[in-house]
């Protein structure tokens, strides 16, 4: 076999580099291998769920005011890391906060902060992130008004000022909307200003202290819980008894249909009262499935009691108690 | 010494308007307190609050000075969604009305501050702070009990603080008592 010169030549330089830029950057490459096969402070952790060994530097505290143990991090660069990105190391989570732009593209080098709280929210009735909530660097920006705001006439009102950073995703964009409400520590914030822009990748928050509900659950910190959880359903079971299905409060000037549950069929509808003679609606349809009441436009019978009684073929009766409330809100 | 005394001694000095404010402002709240449909609207944080079960009598009493008070400004900081009252009495003068001036007596306003969180002014029968001066002007209007003659509704305005995060009203009733 002829031996191509040329070929061993171009081989040789294109593994050494062809230009002395190249060079010395694959140079300055091998230093950093073997710089990060020994490194002392190189520890096992988890970027985003993904197994990955980082260097983590520690670096000054001197600034006070971050109140965070802030540390670098060193990353060859086939690892996938972000602004943004949550790391798990030594049993807490961690942040990712700014990228270094590296002139010498040799690694990449990133600081972290601490996490310092958990944020959760419910999505369709469930916690988001499959029920961990994402985790939050949480600053206090109370100043001047102590937490408190004395601005009334009657009465002080917590008025508190908090900033946090999280992840940009999908599930913190579409939750983090101007008036959202949410548990840092023992308090609700109202959130009042989002920025995605000034550091890409997380989301910069600034939110002012709200009152509590009886909406909020404090036990799991989670704000507008009962009014958006969803129970867990008991398993199907065949119902025992007949039951009229519909709308329990009822508004007035508007037209709701009561059914009764399958397999029944219903010989007498009879709609009762209970407060006045008056009947607050008109009965539109009735069959042996359903009836449909129109409710009058007349604000004196809200707050009525009506029941809606089924008197069933067998000879039974079902009966659903509703109230009638007003015509919006 | 005798001069000095004579000089300050009142016509009334057992029975005057300004004398009877506590007294008054006791009635005022023994009254709320007694109120199913008030302590219902105080106590109950939901929609349906109007058709809970009636509040228990030591319920009903806690609610004073925990969101019913005797003066203006409520010392306690609001944390949480809920709805307050609170009294003062002002502008007291010399009762006069047209073509008739009376240095025996005295009139002024008793004040109520309605306010409610506008997390929870819905309810299923109307807004909360509506309620709340709707119940309130059913108590005291008319009302003999304090002063002279009937209490008359003669001032209702809106009262909203704190960048409109609580809203309500301020109702002033007149009363007329002896000087």
């Amino acid at each position: 076999m002829d031996i191509d010169y040329r070929d061993i030549y171009l081989k040789k330089m294109n593994r050494l580099g062809a230009s002395r830029y190249e060079r010395n950057l694959r140079h300055k490459q091998r230093e950093f291998v073997k710089y990060f096969e020994d490194a002392l402070n190189k520890e096992d952790c988890y970027i985003n769920g993904e197994y990955a060994q980082l260097v983590f530097q520690d670096h000054s505290q001197s600034n006070n005011k971050d109140l965070s143990d802030d540390k670098y991090i060193i990353a060859p660069n086939e690892t996938i890391i972000d602004i943004g990105s949550y790391i798990d190391w030594r049993d807490s989570e961690w942040l990712v906060f700014t990228e270094e732009f590296k002139t010498i593209p040799t690694h990449q080098q990133l600081k972290i902060k601490a996490v310092n709280w958990k944020l959760k929210w419910l999505v369709d009735g469930a916690v988001v992130n499959n029920g961990l909530g994402y985790g939050a660097y949480v600053q206090n920006q109370t100043l001047y008004t102590l937490g408190v705001s004395f601005s009334g006439d009657n009465i002080a009102i917590v008025n508190g000022k908090m900033m946090m950073y999280v992840q940009d995703n999908d599930d913190t964009r579409s939750y983090f909307t101007i008036g959202k409400r949410i548990f840092v520590g023992e308090n609700v914030y109202k959130i009042l200003f989002a920025d995605t822009v000034s550091r890409s990748g997380l989301i910069n928050l600034l939110m002012e202290e709200d009152t509590i509900t009886v909406y909020d659950n404090r036990e799991l910190h989670i704000a507008d819980y009962y009014n958006n959880v969803q129970e867990d359903q008991p398993a199907q079971v065949e119902p025992v008894m007949a039951t009229i299905s519909g709308e329990l409060k009822p508004r007035i000037s508007r037209t709701y249909i009561y059914t009764i549950s399958d397999g029944y069929e219903v010989s007498e509808w009879i709609i009762e009262s209970v407060d006045g003679v008056d009947q607050p609606m008109y009965t539109r349809e009735r069959d042996a499935l359903s009836v449909t009441l129109q409710f009058k436009d007349d604000y004196r019978y809200v707050g009525q009691t009506v029941n809606v009684i089924a008197k069933l073929t067998d000879g039974s009766f079902v009966s659903l108690p509703i109230r009638v409330i007003k015509k919006f809100g | 010494m005798a001069r000095i005394e004579k000089a300050v001694r009142k016509r009334n000095s057992e029975n005057n308007s300004i004398k009877n404010i506590t007294k008054w402002k006791q009635y005022i709240l023994d009254t709320i307190a007694k109120d199913d449909e008030l302590a219902k609207l105080l106590s109950y944080q939901t929609p349906d609050c109007l058709f809970q079960d009636n509040v228990s009598e030591d319920d009903k009493y806690a609610l004073i000075n925990k969101q019913v008070f005797g003066y203006r400004f409520i010392p306690e900081v609001a944390e949480d969604a809920k709805s307050w009252i609170s009294l003062s009495m002002s502008n007291f003068v010399p009762q006069e009305g047209y073509r008739q001036f009376s240095d025996g007596y005295l009139m002024g306003y008793i004040y109520f501050y309605v306010l409610v969180d506008t997390a929870i002014m819905e309810t299923e029968t109307g807004y909360r702070q509506d309620l709340i001066a709707a119940r309130i002007y059913e108590l005291f209007d008319q009302n003999t009990e304090l002063g002279v003659g009937q209490l008359k509704l003669q001032t209702f305005i809106e009262n909203w603080e704190h960048n409109n995060k609580l809203g309500g009203y301020t109702m002033g009733f007149m009363t007329v008592d002896f000087k």
